[in-house]
């Protein structure tokens, strides 16, 4: 590969990862539009994410003196790891600013959760303390999941790159992915886990306010103006980049292996768009329909995850050595 | 066999004097002797009486010169026997023999005594500051006789509260003392709520109340007369101010010794179910909004908002204020009744169909059974009452049935025919007249939030029976133009001085209690109101806190609640806060 080559991958990697942190509250506002709409209320629109972060950023971070500088460094900790992710995950072009595989993408969300864990200790407030032990309790559930899904990946296509996995399949496509029982149920384990790393319900709601119930945002009460600001964007950033992976691995449509090759872009962009779309419209339905479950019993669905994943990883394992 | 005569005859060694009361189902004695006091409690307490209230009143200046306790029990067999103890032990005037071993429900109204009138009991322990926070002076007893508003205010002026500071809370290894509010995220009133956790489990929680202490039964005393106290009546929990208003309306008409006329009998009870049926829908939505299910939580909002529009519609105020008064009822217009009856119907359906689905849908069950239990057995010692009471199991316990009074007390309606049904006992056991959509089983009130919502839906299903044979009955009085207010004055002036009057109301809360004393020219010497709310948050306690579970015989399994499930099982109480701190 020559050195424009590769400039140009850089410069197009850059581009998109961020393009999509800055679509990343387009897509909150999406969301909340769309079950605003669902519920038969007129919702602020999709624009009041960007309003709200506007009016966040302008106003001074209030920190209380009990502090340390863990909880005023872990806003920037988290908007950087999420923002690092965004870069990792192929858009609407296959070249990433940053190549990586998916064991660091599982401990990049580690490192953001052990941060924000910490900034909930650090307050010395009931409500942060509570949370991170719940944070915590759910982290161990994602992580080992996660695990187990790039497990699953990485015996099916023999490696864990970020990239490599991507080019396998789109270059398998949509009709033979379906043909792949393994790949659906891997499919299935990470929408789920979607859930659990977005805090979303039926794990914990996102639009609550009761301080009792709530895990993560138990842990943000303390955080004011820009770190406020700062900590809802890397949250935007972080669902955006996890509907991204899961769409764009497992939706692989369309394919975007011809390099670099102007039209096939242009036709991926409204692909992408329409994919997110989807799959916004999906979890708000997700979301609408069903209650939060009971602290307790979001092991259920932990597992659950768990075990699809492994049932791929066996299936996998027995139909190749048979 | 309940007959409280019978229980002074077997108990009571001093004399007690029977005193006539106007009306036919209430009872008066005068107890002098304080054991035979707590004699007769704890044979009413096994004789299945429950305790409604005690009224403390500073008689000093009248002919005893002492302070009075006045208890009120409600009797097994429909009759309110007031018990009047006055405290004439001149070495202690202002102690007085305990109830609390036969009824621990008195315990906040003793706290709440110790801090408007520094009465306190022989026995037991009592605290101020319930009420009556910091910032108020020690010693400052409002709710005695010559205590001006002017003196009390320029007392809590003149005073400056030693400044608090704030001591570590001792717990045990390993647990966590968490405080919550008293102001809180929602919009919701003023309560603080300290939690000892064991992990996510609740092992205790305090509740500390007072934060919206407004002085209401001063305010009715110093500002207030006979005539105009329901608007001060319809203020004092903002959820429930109908029903608050004709307890007052109530009193007020029993002491008069008038029956409303009865079309304004009819309205009355109609709009106290409708305001049930707005309560019970508003509930049910924050319940499912608790579970964070949203859909149905924005449906259910609709049916409560379009309630309050209903309200608006037929009397001009979305919490209908502004139409109990003294002697009946007071319209603008003479409301559309086929839009009552078309409204309730339509909302009826949507809210029944709503309800019946969360009660069946699995992942709500899960959340909601066994969760935040109030055992049968403590529901009754506690002395809870109303909704919560029922429940438990105590399906029986509802004033309307008990003391039927206004409309209830026609028997032409049947009324309480629709009333007995709300739980279904059996299936045969269901007339044919009886048509229920969502049928709650008496299996399903076990206490926990599961049968707090069920009961609620079926509960809102029998007002809208309520509310339909209401309307068929004022259809049929047709356009006669009846006056739906009896003038009160001159009676009131009538009425000897220094006489008391009961009026209650049963709330979707629960039963609303109020004790009026006439003073001269119609004003009110003595008012008191006990909110269904005093007494359910100590029940909401006895339902959070981790105890052995009563089913499990061999005591070894435990109820216990998780922090996360508090907001569920609060609002499946649902207390006032406002009808508390008065």
């Amino acid at each position: 590969m020559n050195l424009t080559a590769i400039l140009l991958s850089g410069v197009i990697g850059l581009a998109q990862g961020t393009l999509l942190i800055l679509a990343a509250p387009g897509v909150v506002g999406l969301l909340r539009t769309i079950k605003a709409q669902l519920q038969l209320r007129q919702g602020a629109g999709v624009l009041q994410p960007y309003r709200d972060l506007f009016k966040l950023l302008r106003k001074p971070a209030v920190r209380s003196n009990a502090t340390s500088w863990i909880f005023a460094s872990t806003p920037s900790v988290l908007f950087v790891a999420y923002s690092l992710l965004v870069f990792m995950v192929p858009v609407v072009h296959p070249a990433t600013l940053i190549s990586g595989d998916f064991v660091l993408a599982i401990y990049v969300l580690g490192l953001a959760r052990f941060s924000l864990s910490l900034a909930g200790l650090d307050t010395g407030t009931p409500f942060g303390g509570l949370g991170s032990s719940r944070e915590m309790f759910f982290h161990f559930l994602t992580e080992i999941g996660l695990v187990l899904v790039v497990v699953g990946l990485m015996i099916h296509w023999n490696t864990i790159d970020v990239q490599q996995v991507f080019e396998a399949h789109w270059r398998l496509g949509l009709g033979a992915f379906f043909t792949r029982p393994e790949l659906l149920l891997l499919t299935l384990s990470l929408a789920l886990l979607v859930l659990f790393e977005s805090e979303r319900i039926p794990i914990d709601n996102p639009s609550t306010h009761l301080e009792l119930t709530m895990a993560h945002k138990a842990i943000l009460l303390e955080y004011a103006g820009r770190d406020l600001a700062l900590v809802e964007w890397a949250e935007m950033i972080k669902l955006t980049f996890l509907l991204t992976l899961l769409g764009n691995l497992f939706l692989p449509f369309p394919s975007l292996l011809a390099t670099g090759a102007i039209p096939v872009v242009l036709w991926s962009v409204p692909a992408y768009g329409g994919k997110m779309v989807l799959l916004v419209l999906l979890l708000a339905l997700w979301e609408l329909g069903q209650p939060k479950l009971r602290l307790r019993e979001v092991v259920a669905p932990g597992f659950t995850a768990m075990l699809l994943s492994l049932v791929a990883i066996i299936y996998t394992i027995y139909t190749t050595e048979g | 066999m309940a007959d409280i005569h019978a229980g002074i005859r077997d108990v009571c060694q001093g004399e007690v004097i029977e005193l006539p009361r106007r009306d036919g189902r209430e009872r008066h004695f005068v107890i002098e002797n304080g054991e035979d006091l707590l004699r007769l409690s704890q044979w009413a307490s096994q004789h299945d009486y429950y305790f409604c209230t005690m009224v403390a009143n500073d008689e000093r200046l009248l002919e005893d010169h002492i302070f009075k306790l006045y208890y009120l029990f409600s009797a097994p067999d429909g009759f309110l026997v007031t018990l009047e103890y006055p405290l004439n032990d001149p070495l202690h005037p202002t102690k007085y023999p305990s109830i609390r071993p036969s009824f621990p429900s008195v315990e906040p109204l003793e706290h709440r005594l110790y801090d408007t009138f520094g009465l306190s009991p022989h026995t037991g322990e009592v605290h101020s500051g319930t009420l009556l926070h910091t910032p108020y002076p020690p010693e400052y007893y409002p709710l005695r006789q010559g205590r001006t508003r002017d003196k009390l205010e320029e007392r809590a002026r003149a005073y400056s509260p030693p400044t608090h500071s704030a001591s570590a809370i001792e717990m045990p290894e390993g647990m966590l003392a968490m405080p919550v509010g008293p102001i809180h995220a929602g919009v919701i009133e003023a309560g603080c709520f300290q939690f000892h956790l064991a992990g996510e489990v609740i092992e205790e929680v305090r509740i500390r109340l007072g934060y919206k202490h407004r002085g209401i039964e001063k305010l009715f005393q110093t500002s207030y007369t006979l005539e105009r106290g329901h608007e001060l009546a319809e203020r004092v929990s903002g959820d429930a101010s109908f029903a608050h208003s004709m307890a007052f309306c109530h009193a007020v008409e029993s002491l008069a010794g008038v029956e409303v006329p009865l079309a304004a009998r009819y309205w009355r009870g109609l709009l106290l179910e409708l305001e049930r049926f707005s309560n019970h829908a508003g509930d049910i939505a924050a319940l499912v909004h608790d579970m964070a299910f949203e859909l149905l939580a924005s449906e259910l909002a609709v049916v409560r908002e379009q309630t309050l529009r209903l309200n608006q519609r037929v009397c001009g105020h979305r919490l209908l204020r502004g139409v109990n008064v003294p002697g009946g009822v007071h319209l603008l217009h003479r409301p559309h009744l086929n839009d009552v009856q078309r409204t309730i119907e339509t909302l009826a359906a949507r809210l029944l169909n709503l309800g019946k689905s969360v009660l069946e849908m699995p992942a709500c069950r899960e959340r909601m059974v066994n969760t935040g239990v109030l055992t049968c057995n403590e529901a009754r010692t506690g002395g809870a009452t109303g909704l919560v009471a029922r429940a438990s199991g105590l399906w029986k316990h509802d004033f309307r049935l008990r003391h039927p009074c206004g409309v209830y007390a026609i028997p032409a309606l049947a009324l309480a025919d629709e009333l007995r049904h709300t739980v279904v006992l059996s299936d045969d056991d269901l007339p044919s007249s009886i048509h229920r959509r969502v049928p709650i089983y008496l299996s399903d009130l076990q206490g926990d939030v599961f049968a707090r919502l069920a009961l609620r839906v079926a509960e809102a299903e029998t007002s809208v029976h309520l509310v339909a044979r209401l309307v068929a009955a004022l259809r049929q009085k047709g356009g006669r133009s009846e006056p739906l207010v009896v003038p009160l004055e001159k009676l009131l002036r009538a009425v000897p001085n220094f006489e008391y009057g009961i009026g209650y109301a049963e709330s979707w809360r629960g039963e609303i209690i109020y004790w009026l004393m006439k003073g001269p020219r119609n004003t009110i010497f003595r008012c008191d109101l006990r909110d269904p709310s005093l007494f359910n948050w100590t029940a909401m306690r006895q339902a959070i806190i981790r105890k052995p579970d009563p089913r499990d015989p061999t005591g070894r399994r435990y109820l216990e609640n998780i922090l996360a499930d508090f907001p569920l099982i609060n609002k499946s109480f649902n207390l006032s806060y406002a009808g508390h701190d008065l």
